[in-house]
């Protein structure tokens, strides 16, 4: 699902770099990254996403050549391959429930709302267990509730691959084992590949691998494995 | 678009409070000049045509522009007039249109215009309802005196009495509305037409009583060597002119030296009208002759500065209002910058970030200067004549 060879990559008007000689994910497979903060991990999730393009190497994610593609061929990539969720969940305010989770739909002319998404909404609101808090906006929901939405959202175009960025950094311990069994419910029920960086361990325990970023490479100001 | 509209409008709707203050700012600082302009525009237009559909008129010497006022605004009561027989005169050349204007009294505040039935077609007013007066006592009303009063056709209008406190004074006519005219949006809408004797009538220079040498009379009267004295406090004078006591009215003195206010004339053609200014602009008999329009223009000149100023005004709270929307408007991206990368991240295109952020803009300022326009508009349409009231006023 994914392969990584000899990648390099350096921020613009940045000494941070990050150089990985191999790395590769197999299809399904769950990989949670661990390491220090500035060790290049979220780096990592922008390159796999196609956020960020390497000045160097090859990076192939679901069968696209990520480093060939320009902007316009990487942000399709990622509307049709990536799920993201976010440490900060980043749902937008003024949306209730509902369009958050539809929000791809709603920004993205290559997606279509149709009805048979809104009922594709309304069934992974009831699997994560907030079909009650659909006319609610994020002001008025906890942590836990907001990551529930965050990751229906990741969830409803269907993607091969989810990037997850320290998903359970901002919520409480009683709350994080509810939302890390029903994500990783949800995955297994799907077969979709997830890459999670996390400094949690229970998340990492819950993977199939775990790659520690303190050891795996070597950087300049950063990382490189 | 339609997805950007509606996530600006889920934004708008979300953002409400905020929304309206940047609303509020925007209409605030558009309101006055879109409205002063559009005010003014309008003031300009109707005072113009008016003025222009009143080529010259004579008066007795004085400020020209009280006159001008007078004759097209009835505002104001001129001290100096002019004799009946100067009317007489005009007429007697066949060259010229002529109409008497007199303006003392008024009738429930709204001022009494002394003029014959020719102002009418001169200024083409309609008649709603009723005919234009026949005889002394009847009167014409304008729209918004029907309507302010409740008028209809055969109800009877009192003039004010000049001086309430005044024992021998005048006697205020009852006088009957024969016609109600059409709105105008003028100043006719709010005046009250009779015809020149009526107005000397009301001025005490005319009268009607019961005959003094009737028997019944008899106590109420002195008689002297060669002729009859009426006691004053015995022999009251009607106080409405009817068919049965019309026969009975009559003027104390010539009419010739009775008072007008001023004369509108309207020359055949352009030649006539300037050997009439010449004739009426050096005479050693007080008069004057002036074009309105020249007039107000001397009234219009001061307003366009009173504008100018006002624009000069706007432009700067302009800037500044679009300085602070602008700091506003940046301030707003910094704070939404994560929600933008969040967008981009799953797939938004930047284009359509900015597409949904310049719809939000967009909606603002659309909906805040529709507003200042339809109030600007509305404004216009309850004070024109309110504004033209006030100017002609001063």
């Amino acid at each position: 699902m994914i392969s990584i060879n000899n990648l390099y990559f350096q921020y613009p008007k940045s000494e941070f770099s990050i150089e990985i000689s191999e790395l590769s994910v197999a299809a399904g497979e769950r990989l949670a990254i661990v390491g220090p903060s500035g060790s290049g991990k979220t780096t990592l999730l922008s390159l796999i996403a196609g956020i960020a393009k390497p000045q160097r190497g090859t990076l192939s994610v679901c069968g696209h050549n990520v480093d060939q593609m320009n902007d316009q061929q990487r942000r399709q990539f990622r509307i049709s391959e990536i799920g993201f969720v976010f440490q900060r969940f980043e749902l937008v305010d003024y949306l209730n429930v509902r369009d958050n989770i539809a929000l791809p739909y709603l920004i993205n002319r290559s997606l279509k709302l149709t009805p048979q998404i809104r009922a594709k909404v309304n069934q992974l609101a009831q699997k994560m267990a907030i079909q009650d808090l659909l006319r609610r906006h994020p002001n008025k929901l906890s942590q836990g509730e907001k990551q529930r939405v965050a990751i229906c959202r990741a969830l409803i175009t269907s993607p091969q691959l989810i990037l997850a960025d320290e998903p359970t950094g901002n919520l409480d311990p009683a709350n994080k084992q509810i939302i890390l069994d029903l994500f990783f419910e949800q995955l297994s029920a799907s077969d979709r590949g997830l890459v999670v960086v996390t400094h949690d361990m229970a998340v990492a325990q819950q993977c199939d691998r775990v790659v520690d970023f303190s050891t795996f490479h070597t950087a300049q100001m950063g990382a490189s494995f | 678009m339609r997805r950007a509209l509606y996530l600006a409008w889920q934004y708008i709707r979300f953002h409400r409070w905020k929304t309206v203050v940047m609303i509020l700012c925007l209409f605030l600082t558009a309101v006055l000049p879109i409205t002063v302009s559009r005010l003014l525009s309008s003031f300009e237009t109707g005072i113009f045509a008016r003025a222009a559909a009143t080529p010259a008129v004579i008066g007795a010497q004085g400020s020209r522009l009280d006159l001008a006022l007078q004759s097209l605004y009835f505002n104001r009561k001129l001290e100096s007039t002019l004799p009946y027989s100067e009317f007489k005169q005009v007429v007697e050349d066949q060259y010229v249109k002529a109409i008497p204007i007199h303006i003392q009294h008024a009738a429930r505040d709204y001022p009494i215009v002394a003029t014959n039935n020719e102002y009418f077609s001169f200024r083409s007013l309609r008649f709603k309802e009723g005919r234009p007066f026949g005889i002394i006592g009847e009167c014409v009303v304008g729209a918004s005196v029907a309507a302010a009063l409740q008028l209809n056709l055969e109800d009877g209008l009192l003039s004010d009495r000049p001086d309430l406190l005044g024992l021998a004074g005048d006697y205020p006519l009852k006088m009957k509305v024969v016609g109600i005219l059409e709105a105008q949006n003028s100043a006719d809408d709010g005046a009250v037409f009779v015809d020149l004797k009526t107005q000397w009538v009301i001025e005490g220079l005319g009268h009607g009583h019961q005959d003094l040498e009737s028997d019944e009379q008899s106590e109420n009267v002195k008689r002297e060597s060669d002729r009859i004295v009426a006691l004053p406090s015995k022999v009251v004078p009607y106080t409405e002119i009817t068919p049965e006591n019309l026969a009975s009215f009559h003027f104390h003195g010539s009419l010739d030296d009775f008072p007008v206010s001023a004369i509108i004339i309207e020359a055949q053609d352009v030649k006539r009208e300037t050997i009439f200014e010449a004739k009426y602009q050096n005479n050693d008999r007080g008069l004057q002759f002036i074009r309105p329009v020249e007039s107000l223009e001397t009234l219009m000149s001061t307003l366009f500065k009173v504008k100018r100023l006002v624009n000069v005004n706007t432009w700067l709270i302009g800037v500044s209002t679009a300085l602070l929307t602008g700091l506003v408007m940046l301030l707003s991206l910094k704070l939404r910058q994560g929600e933008m990368e969040t967008m981009f991240k799953i797939g938004c295109e930047r284009k359509m970030i900015a597409l949904i952020q310049l719809t939000e803009l967009g909606a603002i300022l659309i909906i805040g200067l529709g507003l200042a326009i339809a109030c600007a508009f509305g404004l216009d349409w309850f004070a024109t004549r309110g504004l033209e009231n006030w100017i002609a006023g001063q």
